[in-house]
């Protein structure tokens, strides 16, 4: 179902933006053959069915060829630059998680102290920075500047590194934020008083007992979390030209590439929709009463 | 050392540093608990009975709640001078506790076997998984949880609450601790339940000489379980003695109201009695008794002097209580 309102939206957004043929054709084109190309397309057909080409063609998994890389399906174009993605936006989530998860344990662990106030500083910090402002600021800080990292382009761990820190960060401030509120609110109850009373280490009463517990709030969030890094890899690659399907949504939007722009933005939406579907059955993992309901 | 009591509580303070002030939640506290002995601690909410339970192995608040002064000794040694990394091992193996409210005692996401074995694994870390499951149907056996080898395997929210505490009793025992601390284990249960409970509990102390200090605000619990009791009333120890002593002689004016004001069914009363207002809130500072604005005898002196110790009523040497007209009869 919510695929369906996906296709229509995206069906309707990819043709309000303008008429694929004016990029394709060059400026002096003639009438003649912006009719021709119209018509070889099939955009003179009326929306409707264009719509319903469209699905039954993606039934069968064709989502048509690219009009602006020519001789290349859609979905071909696509998939070849998802693997770029993936990797940085793997590492972003990776750093998201290694970073916030045991802030947002000790910031709520040691409530008020030094490290829970630079906690939360971090957190204000990467939720109020617009992420291409401090994509821009890492590049000139780490690559211009220091010189550390390569500024932009495709390459091994050191071309990941700025991009991935600038996606994950806005992540860290929200995850630290959810973790730490988690956390306080369960180390309050009255099982992690008795675990303590038990005489289980203070690690073991923490991590065992009250992060267990207290997971489940970010991992709600980790579906959003997956779903924002594909979506905010549009603003992060384009800033470091980073050739994945983020970048690649921005140059087929540009050269009305309707087939490919389609292509994206469903893969997005399904890509989001299993993430949800994974963190279903990561709650019942978690917690035993969500699994018997 | 075996004359010696087995908890011996000198002048304890605790007080939680709040932003309004600094409370003294636990007031110049003192008692002993015998080997073996239960000892009753009774009192209204925000009295600082559990409060001074949680003193005792230091569970208050964190960073709020600090000991501010007096001493704890258990077994000879101080505990208020102990780090947390060896009160760490006091914790469960010598001094264990129940709590009040078994619904929320228990981890909802882990079975009772893992919570129990848990618990027992801390005797010896290197036990074998087979002996230690053994182990356990044990302690939960002797807590009378029935068919113990499958409620190894449930999940808390799957029992009911009487079998939970159960389970809270059989971790609390499981490491043949010498002191056990009940906060109000029955005020959570069905009545029928409660009484149930409360003998298996004297049961399993009669077994091992484990010594319990009982909290709860029912006298009746008190009559029937304790061997001694005291009385608190914003955060001090207002009156102690043996059970029988106190009963038969209530000395302390908040004492003998308490015990008026509990039904009888020997005596035909159409009206029971209250005590008038309200407790005075614990940031006030009292200089004198902290009765005093609701006791009917109060004079100047209760007002501006802080009452000692003195003999109660009964006249018997373990009966003590702290008020300047313990003369007089309410």
């Amino acid at each position: 179902m919510s695929l369906f309102v996906v296709t229509i939206v995206v069906f309707s957004l990819s043709h309000l933006t303008g008429d694929p043929v004016d990029a394709m054709l060059p400026d002096d084109a003639t009438q003649q053959q912006i009719e021709d190309l119209t018509k070889h397309l099939g955009l003179d057909r009326p929306y409707h069915v264009q719509y319903v080409t469209f699905i039954g063609n993606a039934l069968r998994g064709d989502f048509g060829q690219s009009t602006k890389w020519r001789g290349k399906s859609a979905s071909t174009v696509v998939l070849e630059r998802l693997p770029a993605t993936l990797k940085l936006g793997g590492l972003a989530i990776l750093i998201s998680v290694v970073a916030s998860i045991p802030l947002g344990v000790l910031a709520a662990v040691y409530r008020n102290s030094p490290l829970d106030r630079g906690a939360s500083v971090i957190a204000l910090l990467g939720q109020s920075l617009p992420a291409f402002w401090l994509a821009i600021v890492l590049m000139w800080i780490f690559a211009v500047t220091l010189g550390w990292f390569p500024t932009s382009g495709l390459g091994g761990l050191s071309y990941m590194i700025l991009p991935a820190v600038a996606m994950a960060w806005f992540q860290v401030a929200a995850l630290t934020r959810l973790t730490r509120s988690a956390m306080l609110e369960v180390l309050d109850s009255e099982y992690v008083k008795f675990a303590k009373v038990k005489g289980l280490t203070e690690n073991v009463v923490i991590w065992k007992h009250a992060f267990r517990n207290a997971a489940i709030v970010p991992v709600t969030y980790f579906g959003v979390l997956a779903g924002s890094l594909l979506t905010g890899s549009v603003v992060i690659e384009t800033v470091f030209a980073w050739p994945g399907t983020g970048l690649l949504a921005l140059e087929a939007i540009r050269g009305r590439d309707f087939p490919v722009v389609q292509f994206v933005v469903l893969f997005f939406a399904v890509f989001y929709l299993f993430a949800n579907l994974v963190i279903d059955v990561v709650y019942g993992l978690i917690d035993p009463r969500i699994r018997q309901d | 050392m075996s004359n010696e009591p087995l908890l011996d509580v000198r002048n304890l303070t605790t007080v939680l540093d709040l932003a309004a002030g600094t409370m003294p939640v636990v007031d110049d506290v003192s008692f002993t608990v015998g080997r073996g002995e239960t000892l009753g601690i009774v009192g209204e909410s925000g009295s600082g009975k559990s409060m001074t339970a949680n003193s005792i192995i230091q569970i208050l608040p964190k960073k709020i709640g600090r000991i501010a002064g007096g001493k704890i000794l258990f077994d000879g040694r101080d505990l208020s001078q102990f780090s947390d990394a060896d009160l760490t091992k006091v914790r469960g193996r010598e001094i264990a506790m129940i709590l009040q409210d078994p619904h929320t005692s228990l981890n909802p996401v882990y079975t009772i076997g893992n919570q129990v074995i848990e618990a027992l694994r801390l005797d010896d870390p290197r036990q074998p998984k087979r002996s230690l499951l053994g182990k356990a149907i044990n302690v939960l056996k002797k807590m009378n949880v029935a068919d113990a080898e499958r409620r190894l395997h449930a999940f808390p929210h799957q029992m009911s609450g009487g079998m939970k505490q159960r389970v809270v009793g059989a971790i609390a025992f499981s490491s043949a601790p010498k002191l056990i601390i009940a906060d109000e284990p029955t005020t959570a249960l069905d009545v029928t339940i409660q009484l149930q409970y409360l003998q298996l509990l004297e049961g399993i102390q009669k077994n091992t000489g484990a010594a319990i200090i009982f909290i709860t605000h029912d006298l009746g619990i008190v009559a029937n379980l304790c061997h001694r009791l005291a009385v608190m009333y914003g955060g001090r120890i207002i009156e102690s003695g043996t059970v029988k002593d106190v009963f038969a002689a209530p000395s302390h004016p908040y004492t003998q109201a308490l015990l008026r004001s509990v039904p009888s069914i020997d005596t035909k009363v159409y009206r029971l009695y209250a005590i008038e207002g309200q407790p005075p809130p614990l940031t006030e500072e009292i200089a004198g008794c902290k009765f005093a604005s609701r006791c009917p005898l109060a004079t100047d002196v209760c007002r501006s002097h802080r009452p000692d110790p003195k003999p109660g009523r009964s006249g018997a040497v373990s009966h003590e209580a702290s008020c300047w007209h313990l003369g007089e009869t309410l």
